[in-house]
């Protein structure tokens, strides 16, 4: 046949390559950078064939706040190999940071949470602005903004629906003092989540529970957004956009359960109930996503001596391959 | 020229008790640009949906011969010869491995432009699967080499002046190193 491929079949050679490659082929043409860089749902199709071939690659996203030469507070955002195995402790070589280059030139740039290789961020100035940004292939969107001019940001989820090759964002803010005509009508609306869908590309509402008062990242697992409390989970469905509670380990708020997180398909939850006492934690999986008996103690963590500097430390669990 | 190549041996008469089981399925027959007639076993010929479609949607008997002239004869051999595998794969419930190096084989002595080829005639003639393959092959091909060769494989032309190209490039001197430009 004819030399020349049309484009939809180099687009298809192009998702199936790697980051690299695709990086460096934004330098063929203005075309092909327009497809790597700017096409969403290049970026869409491309991440689920990578993941699918389990050809991606795991890097941890750095920021650092710097002082120019004019005394302006500058964001550096560097990426650090997450897959090379790590320098002996006896050698000279330091850990490799790959700087980062990021779209947002103002300050300061906040990096909520992320979801795929994707990074959601905002910046808070006299609006509140949020971001998606992909540091490998620098695409980057602005979200449209929210109505009704939000304020202080309170909880937030960011999460990605397989079935309808979606993504959405979750947020709820603080409305300032002086907004509102009456305490009631403050309340009621300080319970809005506000959900984004990239596929809509707007923003809508949802009630939340008057007990739902969180004030940071939700969990994702299952495409569910999760929040322990002592009592059970607030869990939010993304696909589903509503609020349903899930049981924790412990019923009768025996444990103290300050954290959940994921790892690979399931929900672990940390008790910090023995931390003054027995200076450990335990950690708790769910074997089974949803089913209450499932929920299992895997080990109990014994930690320093030195337990009240525990109870601001965040777990950090990693993808599993 | 014009000659004519069967893709099995079902065609020849045999004497004798199995003669009874010979297999009767029906053919079709297609013509590929430089002349050269292929005869299809219906079952592999339907796995390729620019043919499937011409003969079974538009009702057309399968007497007629199918012109093909965007594709050349050593690419329908190709094609023939990929699909009939897959369709001896479908039935067999553990053929990863065998599917595997079967792949392995059949683009080992392409070269890449003929790969390339080979993609577009995939696309032209509809069969996903084999699409697919071929995209995943040029891939592996191409993804060690530089800006020069992919705009040369492509026919790409490089609408960056100077300075814009060596700005893109700037954004990441990475991934421009440790290339592999050999001759493929």
């Amino acid at each position: 046949m004819a030399d020349y491929l049309p484009e939809d079949v180099i687009v298809r050679i192009m998702q199936r390559l790697p980051i690299k490659s695709l990086i460096r082929f934004t330098c063929v043409s203005k075309r092909w950078r327009f497809i790597i860089l700017s096409d969403p749902e290049f970026a869409m199709s491309q991440f689920q064939i990578a993941s699918h071939h389990q050809t991606l690659c795991h890097r941890l996203l750095i920021c650092t706040v710097s002082i120019s030469e004019s005394f302006n507070s500058v964001d550096e955002f560097n990426s650090l190999d997450l897959d090379t195995p790590p320098p002996s402790p006896l050698g000279e070589t330091s850990l490799v940071l790959r700087k980062v280059r990021c779209p947002l030139t103002q300050h300061p740039v906040t990096i909520l949470c992320s979801c795929n290789g994707l990074i959601l961020a905002a910046l808070y100035d006299q609006e509140n602005k949020m971001f998606i940004w992909n540091p490998s292939t620098q695409f980057f969107k602005k979200l449209p903004d929210p109505a009704d001019l939000p304020s202080e940001l309170l909880c937030f989820g960011f999460g990605y629906l397989l079935a309808t090759d979606d993504y959405k964002v979750i947020a709820n803010f603080k409305v300032s003092d002086d907004y509102y005509v009456d305490e009631v009508e403050e309340e009621k609306k300080g319970k809005e989540m506000h959900i984004f869908s990239s596929k809509a590309n707007t923003w809508k509402r949802t009630e939340a529970p008057l007990d739902f008062d969180f004030d940071f990242e939700g969990t994702l697992s299952n495409e569910v957004l999760h929040w322990p409390d002592n009592f059970g989970i607030f869990a939010f469905d993304l696909a589903r956009e509503e609020f349903r509670r899930m049981p924790l380990p412990i019923p009768g708020g025996e444990g103290e359960f300050r954290y959940v997180r994921a790892f690979g398909d399931c929900l672990c939850a940390f008790d910090f109930a023995n931390l003054d006492t027995a200076s450990s934690i335990d950690l708790w999986v769910m074997k089974k996503y949803g089913v209450a008996d499932s929920w299992t103690k895997l080990f109990n963590l014994k930690v320093s001596d030195q337990p009240e500097k525990i109870p601001y430390c965040l777990p950090v669990s990693l993808p599993l391959k | 020229m014009s000659t004519s190549t069967d893709n099995n041996a079902s065609i020849t008469q045999e004497s004798g008790p199995s003669a009874a089981v010979q297999d009767i399925q029906k053919k079709i027959v297609v013509r590929t640009a430089d002349g050269e007639v292929f005869n299809l076993k219906e079952e592999v010929a339907m796995e390729i949906d620019i043919i499937k479609t011409f003969f079974q949607e538009d009702s057309i008997s399968y007497e007629t011969v199918m012109p093909l002239p965007n594709v050349e004869g050593w690419e329908m051999v190709k094609v023939i010869e990929y699909c009939t595998k897959h369709v001896e794969l479908k039935h067999k419930v553990d053929g990863y491995k065998e599917r595997k190096a079967f792949q392995a084989l059949f683009v080992q002595n392409l070269s890449t432009k003929s790969l390339l080829a080979l993609t577009n005639t995939a696309n032209y003639l509809e069969v996903k699967y084999l699409l697919d393959f071929l995209c995943q092959a040029v891939s592996e091909q191409i993804k060690n080499k530089d800006v020069d060769y992919v705009r040369e494989l492509f026919g790409v032309e490089n609408d960056f002046n100077d300075e814009e190209y060596e700005q893109v490039k700037a954004e990441a001197p990475w991934a421009h190193e440790n290339l592999n430009n050999d001759l493929h």
